[in-house]
């Protein structure tokens, strides 16, 4: 029985580090900018097939296909094909922030939340134009042998996107307060009027943080890819458990909002394992019993003061 | 070094400061005094690029910097203390300093070297180094304020309301340390409601009211001006 719930807790640390690095996306635009980008869904549904098409192209096949053979993701493909879609999709976050973000931000209103969904909407309507409706069957670089860890069932796949995620958020922690520029993202959070009087350019961090927070939705793309299949409606489901967790964990601390995609992750699998029916109803309905008592999330203002 | 000439400043439809033209020589001390609301605050944020100017011209060394965005003004040598200080609370008082030099790109040990200057300026800094910003007293975040200005190695220093909620005492520290700071060359541009210490370490002053500059000249004439001296000085002197 035991082997069951260390196989459970895997899988939900598995997806749970998709969900973190995604929550951890919309922390950072959140407190830089005070916006979120609800094409965020999109932006992981992109990275996806962005990396398939990598992994076409790198093994020499057309670039498009219903499965990626297993071949195509091995050695250094699968890593490239990571950070290209972590580049790409970054670029299209300078973008989505330049035309459908900074005319509205700052300005009161809601219309970045409309602009920002409408551009996945466009995204969304681009990519099926490009890769067709079906999903995609993407290997894992690992391969797909079940691994036995204290009996317990593993794929190779989920402890690498485990690893990756975790590596990807220490690294940026590490950015985030110990280097100059994080520093700087930091005086933005707190207050774009006074980090500008220290003569930081605010509306270039404010690119940075649209493309880095982008740029991880395309990362956590390629990583779940292997487990979920790629799909242009795979986006959506991840994006709004992250977001969820982003909430939990409290919107304006990014380690909070790492803590919040964990937790909803494990619980999902947990609850899964009792009554898959259940799974989504006890989840969220535990989301608004979180918020009922702490409105500002777990971890949102005790961190504050901390930090 | 500085000129406004017929600045205007507004907030959507509501005009802040109207056609204002100031005038602040290299190695001055200018004081704006004027009550609450007067606009004092806002032309101050005009001139460091942190509200658009409507109209009017902001000349800053001879050379037109009105429509520069904030971060290219402190470049140029303007820096600003802001209101109510607002320091960094969530980070220490070293990387509070060492963000005033941002632009500056600076090595870590010049980067050493330059706070060390600052402790030297406020020594109760330096006991607070590692603390977080959030946990100083007002005085302390006052002085944090302005050393992280002066770590930007402004040639001109502007000092919003550095008296606003502290004690007596403080504020007379706060007070010799811009007199300390202009011994050292750096020109400053106060704005106080604190209008008779103000007035006593400046070399000239401007009155603001309700947005125009109604009267101007040293800081003795205005401090023994009469209509000054009822409309700022009666209500001020019992505090300061």
């Amino acid at each position: 029985m035991l082997d069951v719930y260390l196989q459970t807790l895997l899988s939900g640390l598995a997806v749970g580090g998709v969900y973190a690095l995604i929550a951890l996306g919309f922390s950072i635009t959140f407190t830089t900018t005070k916006t979120l980008n609800f094409a965020q869904g999109e932006f992981i549904s992109f990275g996806a097939f962005i990396g398939v098409t990598m992994l076409l192209l790198l093994s020499g096949l057309a670039g498009t296909a219903t499965a990626v053979p297993s071949e195509a993701a091995a050695a250094w493909r699968y890593p490239a094909a990571v950070v290209g879609a972590g580049v790409v999709a970054g670029v299209m976050g300078i973008l989505i922030f330049v035309l459908a973000v900074r005319p509205f931000a700052g300005k009161g209103g809601m219309n970045w939340v409309m602009s920002t969904i409408g551009f996945g909407v466009i995204l969304q309507s681009i990519g099926l134009a490009i890769w067709g409706p079906a999903p995609v069957m993407v290997p894992s670089p690992l391969g797909d042998d079940v691994l036995r860890i204290a009996g317990a069932g593993v794929r190779p796949q989920e402890l690498l996107v485990l690893a990756c995620a975790i590596l990807i958020m220490i690294a940026l922690d590490l950015v985030m307060r110990r280097t100059r520029i994080g520093k700087a993202m930091m005086a933005v959070a707190h207050s774009p009027q006074t980090a500008s009087l220290m003569g930081i350019n605010v509306n270039l961090v404010m690119i940075g943080a649209f493309a880095l927070s982008s740029g991880l939705a395309g990362v956590a793309g390629v990583l779940i890819a292997p487990i979920a299949s790629a799909s242009l409606f795979m986006g959506m489901g991840f994006a709004l458990k992250a977001f969820s967790g982003a909430i939990i964990g409290g919107l304006n601390n990014p380690r909070g909002c790492i803590y919040g995609g964990f937790i909803l992750g494990v619980l999902e699998s947990g609850v899964g394992l009792w009554q898959a029916q259940w799974r989504e109803i006890v989840v969220f309905g535990l989301i608004i019993l979180v918020l009922a008592f702490r409105p500002a999330g777990l971890f949102g203002r005790a961190a504050v003061d901390k930090v | 070094m500085l000129k406004i000439q017929n600045v205007h400043l507004a907030y959507g439809p509501i005009s802040a400061v109207r056609k204002a033209s100031i005038e602040v020589e290299a190695g001055e001390v200018v004081a704006i005094v004027g009550g609450n609301g007067a606009g004092k605050s806002t032309l101050l944020k005009g001139i460091a690029g942190l509200m658009p100017v409507s109209s009017g011209q902001i000349l800053f060394e001879q050379e037109d910097v009105t429509r520069l965005p904030p971060h290219r003004r402190v470049a140029r040598g303007i820096a600003l203390s802001p209101e109510g200080r607002q320091v960094f609370p969530d980070q220490s008082v070293y990387d509070n300093l060492t963000l005033g030099a941002y632009f500056r790109r600076l090595s870590n040990d010049a980067l050493e070297a330059e706070v060390e200057e600052q402790f030297k300026l406020f020594p109760r800094l330096r006991e607070r180094r590692n603390q977080m910003a959030v946990t100083l007293s007002g005085g302390e975040q006052q002085m944090l304020a302005i050393a992280r200005a002066l770590m930007g190695k402004p040639r001109l220093l502007l000092l919003d309301e550095p008296s606003l909620g502290l004690a007596p005492k403080i504020i007379q520290e706060i007070f010799d340390i811009i007199v300390s700071l202009r011994r050292s060359g750096i020109t400053i541009l106060l704005v106080e409601q604190m209008a008779n210490m103000a007035l006593a370490i400046a070399d000239r002053a401007y009155v603001l009211e309700t947005g125009n500059v109604t009267l101007s000249g040293t800081g003795q004439q205005l401090l023994h001006d009469p209509k000054v001296r009822a409309a700022y000085l009666g209500v001020s002197h019992g505090t300061a």
